[in-house]
């Protein structure tokens, strides 16, 4: 898509070449020719606008927010977990708006870091063992 | 290794089942929302998921990436005979501690 966009981008802008354009119709009258040049005018328009809606939909997450889940995530789900919040982003960008959906992005990472934190430094302690080492600890001094 | 259930592996498995045979973060996600009238962490589910997988209660596969996910693949999951059996014993257990209290019949 943002392929596409860069070669609608890379198009020389309608207006700039109607003027060469009319010289060839010269066998229209003037009103067929304000005719067909605000036929074009709004082509150009409803152009500029699927292009406005493509960036909008597009856009990607925040970025900062994202390196977060992907540094924090188990490896195995981190491409799926982000994938899906990204999913929920470009649903509120088409019901909210880009600018509300970049902030609710923010507020939901923000959300899913305490846990991410809590998970991965389980995932340290039991790789270290220290989990068990506190038990049996535990169970030696306090007789637990 | 650990048979029991938690409460939130139990409404993950819930979820899932409902959702079958489209089950994957965003639709676990939006069931839960939407049954539970609160948001879970993506990152609870998945740690949740992650667990139950360890036990063998579910099992994950690869679905297509899409553009919308920005070329990232879902990764679709779906309850195992052994996770139905566990869920299924799960639940009676808490039917048969409820039965006979004040909240026996009653259904959400």
């Amino acid at each position: 898509v943002k392929k596409h966009i860069e070669e609608a981008e890379a198009l020389e802008p309608v207006g700039k070449t109607l003027d060469e354009l009319w010289q060839q119709f010269e066998v229209l009258n003037d009103d067929d020719r304000a005719k067909l040049k605000a036929g074009i005018r709004e082509e150009k328009r409803r152009i500029d606008d699927c292009l406005a809606t493509l960036r909008r939909q597009t856009a990607p997450p925040p970025q900062l927010a994202e390196s977060l889940i992907s540094l924090l995530a188990p490896k195995k789900s981190a491409d799926a977990q982000l994938g899906d919040l990204q999913e929920i982003f470009q649903e509120n960008v088409k019901r909210f708006g880009l600018e509300r959906a970049r902030r609710m992005y923010c507020i939901r990472i923000s959300r899913e870091v305490g846990p991410l934190l809590l998970q991965k430094l389980m995932r340290w302690l039991e790789r270290f063992g220290i989990i068990a080492l506190l038990i049996d600890y535990g169970r030696t001094k306090l007789g637990f | 290794m650990d048979t029991t259930l938690k409460q939130t592996e139990q409404v993950v498995m819930l979820a899932i089942m409902r959702k079958h045979p489209d089950a994957y973060g965003v639709s676990i996600f939006e069931e839960l929302a939407k049954r539970l009238e609160k948001e879970v962490a993506m990152a609870t589910i998945y740690a949740t998921l992650d667990k139950l997988e360890k036990k063998g209660f579910v099992k994950s596969r690869q679905g297509a990436a899409t553009a919308e996910r920005g070329g990232r693949a879902k990764m679709f999951f779906e309850i195992t005979g052994k996770g139905q059996a566990a869920l299924n014993a799960s639940l009676n257990a808490l039917d048969r501690l409820r039965s006979g209290t004040k909240l026996s019949g009653v259904t959400a």
